[in-house]
């Protein structure tokens, strides 16, 4: 760790940061070799994780002597285990490595896939015929604005890919970036900080050229099966 | 840490109210658990979904 700013990037790989923290990690990182590099080594995390069933990981994360202090939650456990966390981490990460080994062999090439937490998504799909290129996104509301789930076919491989997001305001965020790993169907998180229904367009750039995009309809509904179908 | 910013989609502060630690922690951890994740995967020769 030699930049202050590197422990941001988790949360930014991740989708999780918020607008603000984003920025200033996307302000940040034309300036900083160390934490260009680290973010190229984190970015193949989300898809995998990803391609993991939530219920697995929560299996395989909660320690097994932990006792539950309210005897419901796995967070609850997870919290009472303080005292000995040192001690367990090394086996959570192992039993989420193993939960991602596990599901790289079994989920790989599914086409059905729930969209975590199971709440209803906005989806939206486009394709360019040029590029070739076709994408999924899946619109889901957080505190901080909207979480999306990006499903990409067709992108060239090991480019940086930016998600570019685009309100009805007029406004623009790069929502998500990203490497495409492999040259089948790759899922990335990412997060933009308007509601869906004030969200435009959301465009797949890479090396300055458009390769998708994907237009919202102004009356883009919420639907829980459809979501289901992803 | 982890599992609650991308399973269930909390942001840092919802993780780190729920977790009762600072924010800065919330954000270490995950930077350095998902370290030690791509170090495990790593070494089990598994670079991509």
């Amino acid at each position: 760790m030699n930049c202050q700013m590197m422990t941001s990037l988790g949360v930014y790989v991740l989708g999780a940061a918020e607008p603000a923290e984003r920025r200033s990690v996307e302000a940040h990182l034309p300036g900083c070799p160390s934490c260009r590099a680290e973010l190229i080594r984190l970015a193949p995390i989300p898809g995998l994780l990803a391609s993991v069933p939530p219920g697995a990981v929560r299996q395989r994360t909660t320690p097994p002597v932990a006792v539950a202090t309210d005897g419901s939650s796995w967070m609850g456990r997870l919290r009472s285990a303080e005292g000995s966390r040192r001690a367990r981490i090394g086996g959570i990460v192992t039993a989420l490595a193993a939960s991602i080994a596990v599901a790289v062999g079994v989920v790989l090439g599914a086409s059905s896939r729930p969209v975590p937490g199971g709440h209803s998504a906005v989806l939206l799909s486009g394709m360019n015929a040029a590029t070739h290129v076709r994408s999924t996104a899946a619109l889901t509301r957080s505190s901080w604005g909207t979480s999306i789930r990006l499903t990409i076919r067709g992108a060239p491989l090991n480019v940086r890919c930016r998600l570019v997001v685009r309100s009805r305001a007029g406004g623009t965020e790069t929502a998500g970036v990203w490497d495409a790993w492999r040259e089948g169907p790759i899922t990335v998180p990412a997060s933009a900080g308007w509601r869906a229904s004030d969200i435009a367009s959301l465009q797949v750039v890479a090396r300055g050229r458009t390769l998708v995009t994907i237009n919202a309809p102004r009356h883009a509904r919420a639907n829980r099966s459809a979501a289901r179908r992803l | 840490v982890i599992t609650i910013l991308f399973y269930q989609r909390k942001s840092v502060a919802e993780v780190a109210a729920l977790l009762a630690i600072p924010e800065g922690t919330v954000r270490s951890r995950c930077f350095y658990g998902l370290r030690a994740l791509r170090r495990e995967l790593e070494r089990q020769g598994i670079t991509g979904p």
